[in-house]
């Protein structure tokens, strides 16, 4: 009881001295410094920072002239593509710098004292009590020989409680953030919580020395976006609770829209533009800022969009599938299974000629083991997989039992680029080996070959002449489908492809599969948990939920509904960078209350009640089905 | 892994700018290596070993066979520095003859054991399931044998012909590289150029020599070199119990064997072989540790 009322309480003082009130109880080192100042001063603050490293011996900068401060109970979110020097900043807040890296002007103040004139103890006093920081993969955070209750106590240690408070206090963390039945989960250790959970653990170790800032450093870009939605609500809803001076760093300006309250735009270590987020979305000043915006993929676009130098933005016209295309691959009833456990359980599928069909679902809903499958990585226990209908290969043998004609007919691109290509050989080499291994090139002209498939992926064949780790994550990834394209592929299974990459590096990569598509009439397997991005290039949707197929229909039929309830999840989890006006109330950025239905679904719920039995699929016409049950 | 790594084991085509690339990675782990001072001795000691055993013939007059009984131990002098042993031989012509053997032997057997542990654990690692698990319990099984005890049980059965030892401490030694090239192979084999070439239907071994083997090839080499140390350990153990090399071969362990009842008349005819075999094995080692921190493999995260 006691334990459950303790941190409310202490939440409450909190957010009294972080706006400004007095601070009885803190007993920590800015207590010297007296009231007067303590009201006054900003939780965070750069000032004028510039940071750079040498390299070759000259300087390199990373980041210039960077000022911003957060209030207290404000989130300001620091945006940028890779490269911009975002997680410099963001780390120069925590007062760490990547090696060899120095500050060249400027300075950082956090709490009121300035961060790179503190000496060893005094910075990690800071650390222990000031400012805390989530990273992107809380995974890595955690010690995994640990149980995670442990470990939040053990960050508890900063405080001067009794061991049996600070047991009590880290089972009143993990309930605020969300986990249910924390005594059990205290009792876990890392490796046994989903990734989600992991993160929710890092959020509350983060919170644990009751910080007055926040560092949030991509936080849910690892997540599906329904786990991301209900990560992002949580930090939201505590950093308001708690008075916390939130600076957000993210790529993701669908996410940034949802959070923030200013925002600073960075590019190539320098910010272009800071403003009111709402200002920002709404009428952005830059046209760098413009071109970023516009080229995030929205789930009202018809078609691909594409981003002029100057940001507009146009919607490029859908290809549509003949009536009349055959069937490429299709699949019966399959089932692939881990062990016991079955991770695709009783699939049934069809892909056109020419089409791309998405497949979307969250992490371990059985997308990609599906689409492994079909590459021939993994067998199905059982069921039909047919390349080109009856005639041709059979899919259910692994890909060295294949015939050498069916195999590179179907063939995978990967999410991602920094692990798809051997750092110890040229980029071309990945594209010359299919192309020599298939036997569609001799020895000696393979090379030649290989460089007009580099052509054909719009990169500059004198490129591939480099290794993977000289290629921007764009090129290789460009090299990477080139990989897949080399053997003359009916089906290219895309798995997350644009996941990782910048929003403006994921349009052209779009841009190209699509234009693949039509030049080659190839069918491509889409695998995505961004729903935006789906809605731009794909034709057909199957969502997968426990390694089932829930709803299966034309993309204009599935984004529009009536859907599935988990559907109707997913897509209420999507952000978009939406300006402000036209979000009504919502203000900029909706992830809508994933706790209420929405009518569509409460429609198809009840009319699924009424045709029959659990598993049974609703006909909506037009190739757009629901399967009944299933969430 | 640094990016600073030869890259001995490729097989790539001839393809343009390539040849540069090597000889710039090998050139900046040198320079890496000179950097620290233990390694440099480490390397100097080796280079000085592999020098003498090449050039010995030219480095002394006596022959390291020939018996001379009118000149049996004798301390040093300025004719005989290091003195001579109970059958009249110079003790110096022998310890620089003794290299040859010692070095000879334990190279060919450490490539042996490196590469059939590299084989092995590669396949270990890339094939997985039921024959990884064979291959661990069997090397479980191999590991829980001393050395030289299995080495010693060979040479009795076999003979004790160069040969013999060569197979005998591949057998040894090979498990140990097996569990350090599968440790680290594991962490190659799930990435995606591998789940490429295992989609085009490759078989492993391809897959092994293009895609796994140039990233490790770090690895591999440490470990060579760490484990060229105690295979040369372990024949001069093996000389000295009387099963390596055979009288009159100039060997150290032998050398050592034959001395140590004569230790308190003549003490440099046991002591020049014990510092010689020392400095070789001291060599080998500060090179191995040169070699791991230059290219940044943690041998103790590599062993587990």
């Amino acid at each position: 009881m006691s334990a459950e009322r303790e941190p409310k309480q202490e939440a409450g003082e909190e957010t009294a001295g972080g706006a400004g009130g007095p601070s009885e109880g803190r007993t920590d080192a800015t207590a010297w410094q007296g009231e007067g100042i303590y009201r006054r001063e900003v939780p965070a603050k750069v000032e004028d920072l510039s940071v750079a490293y040498r390299a070759g011996g000259r300087d390199i900068t990373v980041a210039r002239n960077v000022s911003f401060e957060v209030a207290a109970g404000q989130t300001l979110a620091v945006v940028g593509e890779s490269g911009s020097g975002k997680s410099t900043v963001a780390g120069a807040l925590l007062g760490h710098l990547r090696h060899g890296s120095r500050i060249t002007s400027g300075s950082v103040e956090v709490a009121g004292r300035d961060v790179f004139s503190l000496g060893n103890r005094d910075l990690k006093a800071l650390r222990a009590r000031d400012i805390a920081m989530v990273g992107q993969n809380a995974g890595n955070a955690l010690t995994p020989s640990m149980r995670v209750g442990t470990q939040l106590e053990e960050a508890l240690l900063a405080r001067p409680l009794s061991r049996a408070d600070r047991r009590a206090e880290a089972r009143a963390l993990l309930e605020k953030v969300g986990l249910p039945e924390p005594d059990r989960i205290g009792r876990r250790y890392p490796h046994q919580l989903s990734g989600g959970q992991q993160q929710r653990v890092a959020i509350a170790m983060a919170l644990a020395a009751r910080p007055r800032v926040l560092v949030l450093d991509e936080p849910t870009t690892a997540l599906d976006v329904v786990t991301q939605a209900r990560i992002l609500d949580l930090v939201a809803g505590l950093s308001a609770e708690l008075g916390l001076a939130t600076v957000l760093v993210s790529h993701d300006l669908g996410v940034v829209a949802r959070m923030a309250d200013h925002v600073v735009v960075m590019r190539e270590g320098e910010v272009v533009e800071a403003a009111p987020a709402e200002e920002l979305f709404a009428s952005p000043r830059h046209p760098y800022t413009g071109r970023l915006l516009a080229s995030v993929p929205r789930v009202s676009d018809a078609g691909l969009a594409e981003v002029g130098e100057d940001g507009t933005r146009t919607v490029r016209d859908r290809a549509p599938v003949p009536e009349d295309a055959p069937d490429v691959v299709s699949l019966e009833d399959v089932v692939v299974q881990y062990g016991r456990s079955r991770a695709v359980d009783g699939v049934s599928l069809g892909l056109r000629k020419g089409e791309v069909l998405a497949l979307v679902g969250e992490s371990g809903s059985g997308k990609s083991t599906l689409a492994w499958s079909m590459a021939g990585l993994r067998s199905p226990a059982s069921g039909r997989m047919r390349l080109h209908g009856e005639q041709e290969g059979d899919l259910s043998a692994g890909a060295r039992r294949r015939p050498m004609a069916v195999r590179r007919r179907i063939q995978l691109a990967f999410q991602n680029a920094d692990t798809s290509l051997n750092p110890r050989r040229i980029a071309r080499e990945a594209v010359r080996r299919p192309l020599h291994f298939f036997g569609l090139a001799s020895r000696s002209d393979a090379d030649s070959r290989a460089r007009e498939v580099i052509e054909d992926v719009a990169l500059d064949p004198a490129l591939s002449d480099r290794l993977p780790q000289q290629l921007s994550g764009g090129q290789r990834q460009r090299i990477g489908i080139a990989r897949a394209l080399a053997g003359g592929p009916d089906v290219v299974v895309a798995d997350e492809v644009t996941t990782a990459l910048d929003v403006s590096v994921q349009a052209s990569v779009l841009a190209l599969l699509d234009d693949l598509r039509t030049e080659r009439d190839l069918a491509f397997v889409f695998i995505s948990h961004d729903l935006a991005v789906v809605r731009g290039i794909a034709d057909r949707v199957a969502v997968m939920k426990d390694g089932r197929v829930v709803e299966e229909g034309p993309v204009e039929a599935v984004f529009t509904g009536p859907n599935h309830p988990y559907t109707r999840r997913l897509l209420e989890a999507v952000l978009e960078p939406a300006p402000a006006g036209a979000q009504g109330a919502e203000g900029p950025g909706t992830a809508r209350d994933s706790g209420t239905p929405l009518p569509g679904a409460a429609q198809t719920a009840g009319a699924a009640e009424a045709t029959g039995a659990d598993g049974a699929w609703i006909d909506l016409g037009g190739g757009h089905r629901i399967r009944r049950g299933g969430e | 892994m640094s990016e600073a790594e030869p890259n001995p084991v490729d097989t790539g085509g001839p393809v343009k700018g390539r040849p540069a690339r090597r000889a710039g990675t090998a050139r900046a782990t040198l320079r890496s290596m000179l950097r620290s001072k233990p390694a440099t001795a480490g390397l100097v000691l080796v280079a000085v070993h592999v020098l003498i055993a090449l050039l010995a013939p030219l480095l002394t007059p006596y022959s390291p066979t020939a018996n001379a009984p009118g000149s049996a131990l004798l301390g040093p002098s300025a004719g005989h520095w290091a003195g001579t042993d109970a059958l009249g031989r110079d003790v110096l012509a022998r310890v620089l003859h003794g290299g040859r053997y010692a070095l000879t032997v334990s190279f060919a057997a450490t490539a042996c054991a490196v590469a059939l542990g590299t084989l092995v654990g590669c396949a270990a690692a890339l094939k997985g399931g039921r024959l990884d698990g064979l291959v661990m319990r069997v090397l479980d099984a191999v590991l829980a044998v001393p050395p030289i005890l299995a080495l010693l049980v060979v040479v009795t059965v076999l003979g004790a012909g160069p040969a013999v030892i060569v197979l005998a401490v591949t057998v040894v030694y090979a498990p140990q590289v097996v569990r350090v090239v599968r440790a680290a192979a594991m962490g190659v084999a799930p990435l995606d150029y591998v789940t490429a070439a295992r989609a085009r239907g490759e078989r492993t071994f391809p897959i092994l020599v293009r895609e796994v083997l140039p990233n490790i090839a770090d690895v591999v080499s440490v470990e060579f070199a760490m484990r060229a140390s105690w295979v040369v350990l372990l024949i001069s153990s093996l000389s000295f119990l009387g099963f390596g090399a055979n009288p009159p071969t100039p060997d150290w362990g032998l050398m050592i064997a034959e001395n140590r009842t004569a230790m308190t008349v003549v003490p440099w005819a046991s002591l020049a072989p014990i510092v010689a075999l020392a400095t070789l094995v001291l060599g080998l080692n500060l090179s191995a540790d040169g070699l791991a921190k230059a290219w940044g493999v943690d041998r103790v995260k590599e062993a587990q």
